[in-house]
């Protein structure tokens, strides 16, 4: 149930002639865990959503697979950073969502019903989540929300797995255990994960393989490999973990066009004085 | 009150519906099972305040031009002087007002017991 995704020379120009996304090529191993870092407004989120299909592109072509992919579908499940929780459904309702659709029942015969009810049981487990599964969302904490959200777009049984900065609205101590616990997932279900994000720790800490964006327009500027076997706490403390969190953030610096912290601030100060 | 379910449904977080969208979800599913469940609750706030302004509408139009209901029997007894009949209409029309509203509070309860 995991898939390769290639994509072909996608661009996005958005109405008005603005160019977010100019010509991206980028292969994807099946079940590897690639993560996006880039400045802001490079157009990383804009690429995942085009991924997703819930953002049209200009240009070029996605293969999930092999076969080309339009428009969003069950094989590419996004986890957003919030609020895509349905607040009148239980937390097992909402694990249970996809079940209620149409295009699940129809695809997965008559007799998924029972196997259905095995997945959302041992999912709820996965992610933690067997204490609340009688509460409403609005019970839960930021962190316990996203695992709702996780465990829910688990269940479409997805090739690919998208995830929108799903821990931004997190604090950092939270975040590390997501971290472990995404981690977690990611051996258990072996699906290939496309994780946006703005944190490079978070990025280097989870991915196989770190893309960073430039900004205006948004393409490719460099993909690393990061070779650590064992993601453990006490790698974000290894000095090749942060040289290389280090030379990540220096690349976003300067695809940014931002040499040094010091230009923008007195650019800031300027008119106050 | 069209205007304001209008605006009601238009508050749905887009989160909601795209993830919807991503499970696989069409057009109509994503009406039924995401829009309208997901509005329902602002739909029917709008609803218990429309409420509010109907029944001073309605006690509002009965003083002015009718022959019957609570407006109309205010403004008789305005008419004979009967000020103790002018003042059961008063806290009557209040009363109402008041138990309507509270009645689709409990129900707002019953109907939407996740908005804690």
């Amino acid at each position: 149930m995991t898939a390769s995704v290639v994509l072909q020379g996608v661009t996005k120009v958005f109405p008005g002639g603005f160019a977010a996304l100019s010509p991206i090529d980028l292969a994807i191993d099946p079940g590897s865990f690639v993560a996006i870092v880039g400045a802001s407004g490079c157009g990383k989120s804009t690429l995942l959503r085009i991924i997703a299909g819930l953002e049209s592109r200009s240009s070029g072509r996605i293969l999930v697979d092999g076969a080309p992919v339009d428009g969003p579908g069950r094989a590419r499940t996004m986890v957003f950073q919030d609020y895509s929780l349905y607040p009148w459904l239980t937390v097992m309702q909402n694990i249970r969502f996809c079940r209620a659709l149409r295009a699940h029942r129809r695809e997965d015969g008559r007799h998924a019903e029972a196997e259905a009810e095995r997945r959302s049981v041992a999912l709820l487990n996965l992610m933690g989540l067997a204490r609340v599964e009688h509460a409403w969302p609005s019970q839960l904490s930021g962190g316990m929300r996203q695992r709702v959200a996780i465990a829910r777009a688990l269940m479409a049984k997805p090739q690919v797995l998208l995830m929108d900065e799903p821990f931004g609205a997190l604090d950092a101590q939270t975040r590390e255990v997501m971290h472990d616990l995404i981690l977690h997932v990611k051996s258990a279900e072996k699906r290939t994960i496309i994780f946006v994000t703005h944190d490079v720790e978070e990025a280097v800490y989870l991915a196989d393989r770190v893309v960073v964006l430039a900004p205006h327009p948004g393409r490719v500027d460099t993909i690393e490999t990061i070779p650590f076997a064992a993601r453990t706490r006490e790698l974000r403390l290894d000095p090749h973990f942060l040289a290389l969190r280090q030379r990540i953030t220096e690349r976003i610096r300067a695809t940014a066009g931002m040499t040094g912290a010091s230009d923008g601030l007195s650019a800031l100060a300027a008119p106050v004085a | 009150m069209v205007l304001m379910i209008a605006e009601d449904t238009s508050r749905v977080p887009m989160a909601q519906i795209e993830a919807a969208r991503t499970l696989g979800a069409s057009n109509r599913e994503i009406l039924n099972l995401v829009l309208l469940r997901s509005a329902l609750p602002a739909m029917f706030d709008t609803l218990r305040m429309t409420l509010g302004f109907a029944w001073t509408y309605l006690v509002v139009a009965e003083l002015i031009a009718a022959n019957s209901g609570l407006g109309f029997a205010i403004l008789r007894a305005q008419r004979f002087m009967q000020t103790d009949r002018i003042f059961v209409g008063i806290i009557l029309i209040g009363l109402i007002g008041l138990v309507t509203d509270q009645a689709l509070r409990l129900l707002q309860k019953r109907l939407f017991p996740w908005r804690a």
